[in-house]
């Protein structure tokens, strides 16, 4: 593990409206490290990994990401790190459901000459890499991708989310509750993929989930809690 | 090329939604077209046919239904004339010739017109189907020679006899006893010449002097000028110097009258058409903005992977364009094959290529269709800025 800093945040806030959904004074994930962060609904793990992808502006903060401060660099340098650098696994994964499987999950090397080139120099061709990282997740024939994703099962189209995050070699891999539709089997493949990709490629793993048992094999366990002050207050307000 | 697979998909997507709004405006479109073809066609014919005679006489009538009558037998015939109103015409010096014309017979209800050659190159009348042995398409062999309309051809052939009577609802004793003899099928016109029977007005005389008619009539003559500068005083010495009370008309004037009322009528129409093609531009962008809300998703899903939001408002932009195009042609297309098919009952319709000024009812429905793709397209942009 390297000590170059991957995401470095100071006295970020950030508030909708009235409500302050983000306060945290200080966090910092090195390059190649693997997260998990854990909190139940509404400890703000969504907004926080939005912020990284410079989704949300907070109010105030510092917040890097990749040696970019996300609230200062212009919008075609944040498109091009989260196209270039950054694979994201939505909680709902999002696909385009009216194209297939295998389209979707090539989608960032459409965008991106990086991951493409990525990806053709790790299996030969883009769509090689795609096959094998589908293969690794347990699907039963990898070879059947070209239904439209909605067509699928839940457990399926997350999968396919997953393989379309990872596909192209980003450097930071965020991932809001990736296995939320997936059994106990499924789970562990998931985070063990997740895991044994980014680890191989040297990529930041960042994920998020609200089980507190049974997830192994993260470098450190960061409980939303106690890092959101946003959130200790209000459960406080709330007694 | 996953952005034109984006846009094909995409657009399959919302298929059945937009299939109706690509039919309403496909339908306007060829409205619109077919409706300037007949019009230019009509006004073209019209043209065409007035400026065959320089004047038409007949008994004091109406002017407008005495041109309309003589040129496309819409209304009833005008009064009769005597035979000698036509000679005094022909013999006068500034006329180049003149054409009686009588429509007083009939066979089995057919109005027989009886007239020389330059009545049928006045109105462009002419055979398809004929004898031609010493004969020809635009002029009768001889005195019993007869050309028949297109909807006659169904019941007649070329060689065959007919025999005509006096008046319209003729008894045994008004049908003449000599026969004419087929000649040819005149070309369609889509006016009611076609269900008349053309003979040689000389023939139609001598046939009438056989039945005891002692006195010609006519019910209108055609005159072509030496000069088309003599107009007005032709006109005028026509009805001031002879004996007989008269109606002269020029006929392109007449026309000209009428082109005013059927240019309104036109306009009518062309403005029908294009609200009907401005409601399925307004039905194509509700279809998008409908649209837009489900989108959401999957726009900040393309963003995450990295298409700019240029990329994202050209695909809003590229979906309603795709639409319109899909319906021009779809239009033209219809439009093409309904004249086709009109054409093949109206032949004055065919003869005519749509002038290039009609053509900017197009393009003023596909500049608005543009812009009307442009505000989706904008809200597209806005959106993805700010994703």
């Amino acid at each position: 593990m390297t000590n170059v800093q991957a995401i470095a945040i100071h006295d970020l806030e950030h508030s909708i409206g009235e409500t302050e959904v983000l306060r945290i004074p200080e966090l910092v994930i090195n390059a190649g490290e693997m997260v998990c962060l854990q909190g139940g609904n509404g400890s703000g793990k969504t907004t926080l990994l939005r912020a990284l992808m410079g989704l949300v502006r907070c109010n105030s903060g510092d917040v890097m990401v990749l040696g970019n401060d996300m609230r200062k660099i212009g919008t075609s340098v944040v498109e091009k790190l989260r196209a270039d650098s950054i694979g994201f696994i939505f909680q709902h994964y999002r696909l385009v459901p009216y194209l297939s499987a295998f389209d979707n999950i090539l989608l960032p090397c459409y965008f991106s000459a990086k991951r493409q080139y990525e990806a053709e120099r790790k299996s030969e061709t883009a769509a090689g890499d795609a096959i094998r990282l589908i293969r690794r997740l347990s699907l039963s024939d990898p070879s059947r991708l070209s239904k439209n994703a909605s067509q699928y099962s839940a457990g399926q189209q997350q999968r396919f989310a997953i393989a379309r995050a990872l596909i192209g070699k980003p450097d930071m891999v965020l991932a809001d509750e990736p296995a939320s539709a997936m059994d106990c089997r499924g789970k562990k493949a998931v985070y063990q993929l997740l895991q044994e990709e980014c680890r191989a490629n040297g990529a930041t793993l960042i994920c998020t989930t609200h089980d507190e048992n049974g997830i192994d094999g993260f470098d450190r366990y960061v409980d939303m809690d106690s890092l959101n002050l946003a959130r200790e207050r209000e459960n406080r307000w709330s007694f | 090329m996953v952005i034109l697979k984006i846009i094909c998909r995409s657009f399959g997507q919302r298929a059945g939604r937009s299939t109706i709004s690509i039919l309403a405006l496909a339908l306007s479109i060829a409205l619109l077209l077919v409706i300037s073809h007949i019009h230019e066609a009509v006004r073209s014919y019209a043209r065409q046919v007035s400026s065959g005679a320089d004047l038409i006489v007949g008994a004091p009538s109406q002017p407008v239904h005495l041109a309309l009558y003589s040129l496309f037998r819409i209304g009833p015939p005008p009064p009769v004339l005597p035979w000698n109103i036509y000679e005094e015409i022909a013999g006068m010096e500034d006329v180049e010739w003149a054409a009686p014309v009588s429509t007083n017979e009939s066979h089995r209800g057919y109005t027989v017109t009886g007239s020389t050659a330059h009545y049928m190159e006045t109105l462009q009348l002419k055979a398809l189907n004929f004898i031609d042995t010493s004969g020809s398409g635009t002029a009768f062999r001889n005195d019993r020679s007869a050309f028949i309309g297109a909807n006659l051809a169904a019941h007649y052939q070329p060689g065959e006899t007919l025999t005509i009577a006096n008046g319209f609802s003729p008894s045994l004793k008004d049908e003449y006893q000599t026969p004419f003899v087929i000649q040819g099928v005149l070309m369609e016109t889509g006016t009611l010449l076609d269900s008349n029977i053309l003979v040689p007005i000389e023939g139609l005389r001598k046939i009438r002097k056989a039945h005891g008619i002692t006195t010609d009539y006519l019910n209108f003559i055609m005159i072509k000028l030496r000069h088309r500068h003599s107009l007005f005083k032709v006109q005028q010495e026509l009805k001031s110097t002879l004996n007989t009370p008269l109606e002269v008309v020029i006929p392109a004037f007449e026309l000209e009258k009428l082109g005013h009322y059927q240019r309104m009528l036109n306009n009518v129409f062309m403005a029908m058409s294009f609200i009907i093609g401005v409601l399925s531009l307004m039905m194509m962008y509700f279809n998008l903005s409908a649209g837009f809300a489900e989108r959401k998703q999957e726009v900040e899903l393309l963003r995450m992977v990295g298409a700019s939001p240029w990329q994202l408002a050209g695909l809003t932009l590229a979906e309603p364009m795709l639409q319109i195009l899909v319906a021009l042609c779809s239009g033209v297309i219809v439009y093409k094959i309904s004249t086709l098919f009109v054409g093949s009952w109206i032949p004055v319709v065919s003869s005519i290529t749509l002038p290039f000024e009609q053509l900017v009812w197009l393009l003023s429905l596909f500049l608005l269709g543009f812009l009307v793709a442009c505000l989706p397209a904008w809200r597209m942009y806005g959106f993805s800025r700010r994703t």
